[in-house]
C-alpha cells in the first residue's frame, strides 16, 4: 500500500479528527481546572460577605470567562492569566480583612473596606501596568486582562458595596495609568 | 527518525499549539505521526505498534497545552511514547504470564529507563526471543519454569537449568559475537 492509497488517506484523516478532538478536550479540561480554582476563590470570598448573591454571580462569571479564555488560548489566555495575577490583590485585601475580622462588625463592612479595595486596586493596576505593558500585546490580551482583573477584584470588593467597587476602580486606574505612561515613554 | 530541520519545526509548532494556536495542528500532526509510528515500530511487536502509536499521538494532542515551552518538545513526545509502550508491555506481559508463555516473560519492564534505553532493551528482548525459539522444547520448559519462579527443588533441575542457560549463551555468542 503506498502513502497515497485511499484507505490510508481516509485512516489518517480519521486519526487527525480524533487527534483534533483530543486536543480540544485537553484544552477544555485544562480550562475547566482553572475555572474551578477561580470558583473556589469565589467561594472563599462568600464567607462573611454581605452581598452574597452578587458576589456569587460575578465569581461564576469570572470562572467561566477564565475557563473560556484558557480553552481559546493565545492572547485571550495570556490576558486572563495576567488579569488573574493583577486582580488577586484587590480580591485578597478586603477578603483577608474580613477573614481576620479586621474590618467587619457582624456582616456590615467598616469604613476601611473601600480603602483596602483602593490599595488592592492600586497594587493590581501597577502589576497590570508594569508587567504586560512593557511588551506589545493585542486587543484580545487587554480585553481579557482588564475584564478578569476588574471582575476578580469585584468578587473581593463587592462586600464593601459601591464604595468598595469605586475604591477598587480608582486604585486600578491610579496604579495602571502611570505604569502605562512609563511603559510608553520607554 | 526526524531530520534536524523537522525536529526544529516540530518543536516550534508544538509550542504554538500549546499556546492555543490551532493553525499549528496540521504541521504537528504531519511531523509527529510518522515519528511516534516509527518509535512504536521499533519498540513493540508489529501487531501492537499501530495501536500504541495512535494512543501516543492522541495522548500528545490531549496534553499538548501542558507542554512547557522551555522543555525539549521531541523528548517530551518520546516520554509520552515511552509510557504508552511501557503500559502496553505490562499488559502483554500479564496476559502472557497468565498463559504461561515464556516469550511474554522475556519482555521485562524497562523500569526507570529512558526512551532510548527502552528502544535498546526492546531490540535485546526481540533478539533473545528469537534465540529462545531455537532452543529444544525441554530447554524452553526449563527456562520458563525459572522465569516464572517455579523451580523444582533439587540438584537435577539446577544442572538442567545450567545446561539450558549454557546452550542459550552458545547460541547468543554464535549469533552476535
Amino acid at each position: 500500500m503506498n502513502d497515497t492509497s485511499p484507505a490510508l488517506v481516509a485512516g489518517t484523516a480519521a486519526l487527525a479528527l480524533r487527534a483534533r478532538r483530543a486536543y480540544e478536550w485537553g484544552r477544555v479540561t485544562r480550562g475547566a481546572g482553572l475555572g474551578v480554582v477561580v470558583a473556589t476563590l469565589g467561594a472563599v470570598a462568600l464567607v462573611g460577605c454581605s452581598h452574597r448573591r452578587e458576589t456569587a454571580l460575578v465569581a461564576v462569571a469570572v470562572a467561566l470567562g477564565v475557563a473560556l479564555a484558557e480553552w481559546r488560548g493565545l492572547d485571550w489566555r495570556r490576558g486572563a492569566r495576567a488579569g488573574l495575577a493583577a486582580g488577586f490583590a484587590p480580591f485578597l485585601f478586603p477578603v483577608a480583612a474580613r477573614w481576620f475580622e479586621l474590618c467587619t462588625v457582624g456582616s456590615i463592612a467598616c469604613s476601611a473596606a473601600p480603602f483596602l479595595c483602593f490599595v488592592g486596586g492600586l497594587a493590581g493596576g501597577a502589576l497590570l501596568g508594569f508587567g504586560p505593558a512593557s511588551r506589545p500585546h493585542g486587543r484580545a490580551f487587554w480585553a481579557s486582562a482588564v475584564a478578569v482583573t476588574v471582575s476578580l477584584g469585584a468578587v473581593g470588593c463587592l462586600s464593601a458595596g459601591l464604595a468598595g467597587l469605586a475604591g477598587m476602580a480608582v486604585g486600578l486606574a491610579a496604579g495602571a495609568v502611570p505604569a502605562f505612561a512609563l511603559a510608553r515613554a520607554r | 527518525m526526524l531530520s534536524p530541520a523537522d525536529r526544529h519545526r516540530l518543536e516550534l509548532d508544538l509550542v504554538r499549539l500549546a499556546d492555543g494556536d490551532r493553525g499549528a495542528f496540521d504541521s504537528v500532526f504531519a511531523l509527529a505521526w510518522p515519528f511516534v509510528r516509527a518509535l512504536a515500530a521499533r519498540t513493540v511487536p508489529p501487531e501492537d505498534a499501530e495501536e500504541v502509536a495512535q494512543r501516543t499521538l492522541l495522548s500528545l494532542f490531549r496534553r499538548a497545552s501542558e507542554l512547557d515551552p522551555e522543555r525539549d518538545a521531541v523528548g517530551w513526545i518520546a516520554t509520552l511514547a515511552f509510557w504508552e509502550i511501557k503500559s502496553e508491555r505490562t499488559r502483554r506481559r500479564r496476559e502472557r504470564a497468565r498463559r504461561g508463555d515464556l516469550a511474554g516473560l522475556a519482555e521485562a519492564p524497562a523500569a526507570e529507563a529512558s526512551p532510548e534505553q527502552a528502544c535498546e532493551q526492546a531490540d535485546l528482548v526481540t533478539a533473545l526471543r528469537e534465540l529462545v525459539g531455537e532452543l529444544p522444547a525441554r530447554d524452553v520448559e526449563t527456562l520458563r519454569a525459572y522465569a516464572l519462579g517455579q523451580r523444582p527443588p533439587g540438584a537435577t533441575y539446577r544442572k538442567r537449568l545450567e545446561r539450558s542457560l549454557a546452550r542459550l549463551g552458545q547460541l547468543w555468542r554464535a549469533r552476535h559475537e
